[in-house]
């Protein structure tokens, strides 16, 4: 598995090198826009993408053929993507942390919940599109689960634009029931654990 | 004991079926796998590597069932026509991948290897020739101690000076007599100098296994006149091929009357007969 995982750190470093970069640009604009949930949200979505992008590397280069051919279960092949995108939102979300408590720190506003909020908002957005993705991809290939994908983040930017006014303050910011929170990150962690049960099943009986 | 042992395998797809294949490699041994495009040959290699599930019948691999056996995998050294390294990595980042992939990684041997087949380190895969790729992944095969190794269409597309060294090295690896290599190729030339037994596919189906040498020895060719033919034991002719120039018929030796000059016959001629006959 420490393979497959060091394989994904590789091929993130010279393919997703763009992804990279915008992150790190919308995490440094989340620090002088106060409230402005798409610039604080942006990178969580892209980092969805991330496990369907190396899935759509690996099937270009024959890995996916390959792998299957090395001593990895079709399980652990699997994993190491949903691991990737696990791993990928712990770093988005701690830089999003380490940025918004100075923020709010140096202006004295800092707030637990607020915090709380935005780091559930993002793991949901990460655990949401990456739960229904994943399987379909490993179902059917990249090529069809990209659409899919692209289609999910469409019509989420769209309802997002429509409640809440050109991507100002959304509602979800105002949230201040900390059960419902709970229940939506536990949601989310289910459908996340759900989708990765699924994807194995799916992979196992795929034919590479 | 048999690094191969294939028991009645078959597998079916829409169009396609391996129909109860029966095939053994002894350990010590190289065999060729022949067969034109889409004969079957890189599914026998996928149902060996358990990347597809067979419809019915038996792998063992060492005398092991191949399902689902990741252990198993850590003896088979595999190279595919695709090759399916990332294009993105250097051969430095492979053998960093593959030393956290086989608990048996040799990295000296590797980088043995690299250097022995002037392959860079720190080059990208996306930027090595297809020669330099095929090295690579062969590299990789030979450097976890793996006592079988499986090639898929190793030589196809390499010019000759590469094709000889990279028939050198599996000569090399089964000096080794527990080791044993499965090769297929539609360049039969290259399966003659170097195959211990050969296996004739042709539509998913077994047209004959056995070793090189004996097939050999058993079957040759004679340039005749059609009349000439007609004299022949019925058994001893199996193929024959009229062209305006005369009649040439492969031949069983042993049923043929003595005095008839029968020639050697090469594995590619005995093939391209075979597979004619069974269209």
């Amino acid at each position: 598995m420490k393979g497959l995982l060091l394989k994904e750190w590789y091929l993130i470093k010279r393919y997703c090198r763009v992804y990279l970069i915008i992150t790190a640009l919308f995490l440094a604009l989340s620090a002088f826009y106060d409230g402005n949930s798409f610039i604080l949200f942006y990178p969580s979505l892209l980092c969805g993408m991330i496990p369907v992008n190396l899935q759509s590397f690996d099937e270009r280069s024959g890995w996916s053929k390959y792998s299957g051919a090395l001593p990895y279960t079709k399980s652990q092949l699997v994993s190491v993507k949903y691991l990737t995108g696990l791993l990928a939102v712990i770093a988005i979300m701690s830089a999003t942390v380490v940025i918004q408590t100075i923020k709010a720190i140096s202006v004295g506003e800092f707030s637990l919940h607020r915090l709380f909020v935005t780091i559930f908002v993002m793991s949901i957005l990460e655990f949401f599109f990456s739960s229904l993705c994943l399987p379909l991809v490993f179902k059917f290939g990249t090529e069809k689960g990209r659409i899919v994908y692209i289609v999910m983040v469409g019509i989420f930017c769209g309802v997002l634009a429509s409640i809440s006014g050109g991507f100002a303050k959304i509602p979800v910011l105002k949230i201040n029931t900390n059960m419902l929170l709970i229940c939506i990150l536990l949601a989310g962690c289910a459908l996340y654990a759900a989708s990765w049960t699924l994807s194995i099943a799916l992979y196992k009986k795929r034919e590479i | 004991m048999n690094a191969i042992e294939i028991k009645g395998l078959t597998k079916s797809y829409s169009g396609f079926k391996l129909d109860n294949l029966n095939l053994i490699l002894p350990e010590g041994c190289i065999m060729g796998l022949v067969g034109q495009n889409g004969a079957g040959k890189s599914t026998v290699i996928k149902l060996i590597l358990d990347m597809i599930r067979k419809d019915g019948g038996s792998i063992c691999i060492f005398g092991r069932d191949n399902t689902d056996n990741t252990a198993l995998k850590e003896e088979i050294g595999v190279v595919l026509d695709s090759i399916g390294i990332p294009e993105c990595l250097t051969a430095y980042e492979v053998g960093q991948v593959m030393r956290r992939t086989f608990k048996n990684w040799d990295r000296h041997k590797y980088s043995f290897l690299l250097q022995k087949l002037s392959l860079p380190s720190k080059k990208p895969f996306k930027e090595f020739s297809k020669g330099m790729k095929m090295k690579l992944g062969i590299a990789v095969a030979l450097s976890h101690n793996a006592r079988l190794l499986v090639l898929d269409e190793p030589t196809s597309g390499l010019d000759p000076v590469v094709r000889d060294e990279v028939v050198e090295m599996l000569m090399d690896f089964t000096r080794d007599e527990k080791n044993a290599v499965l090769i297929s190729s539609h360049i039969v030339s290259d399966l003659e100098k170097l195959c211990d037994y050969v296996a004739f596919l042709h539509k998913g189906k077994l047209l004959l296994c056995e070793e090189k040498d004996r097939l050999l020895e058993e079957y040759g060719l004679v340039n005749c006149t059609e009349e000439e033919l007609i004299c022949f034991p019925r058994k001893a002719v199996m193929y024959k091929k009229q062209s305006p120039y005369g009649t040439q018929a492969l031949v069983k030796r042993d049923d043929m009357p003595c005095g008839v000059k029968v020639s050697p016959v090469g594995i590619e001629e005995l093939f391209v007969f075979m597979v004619k006959e069974a269209k």
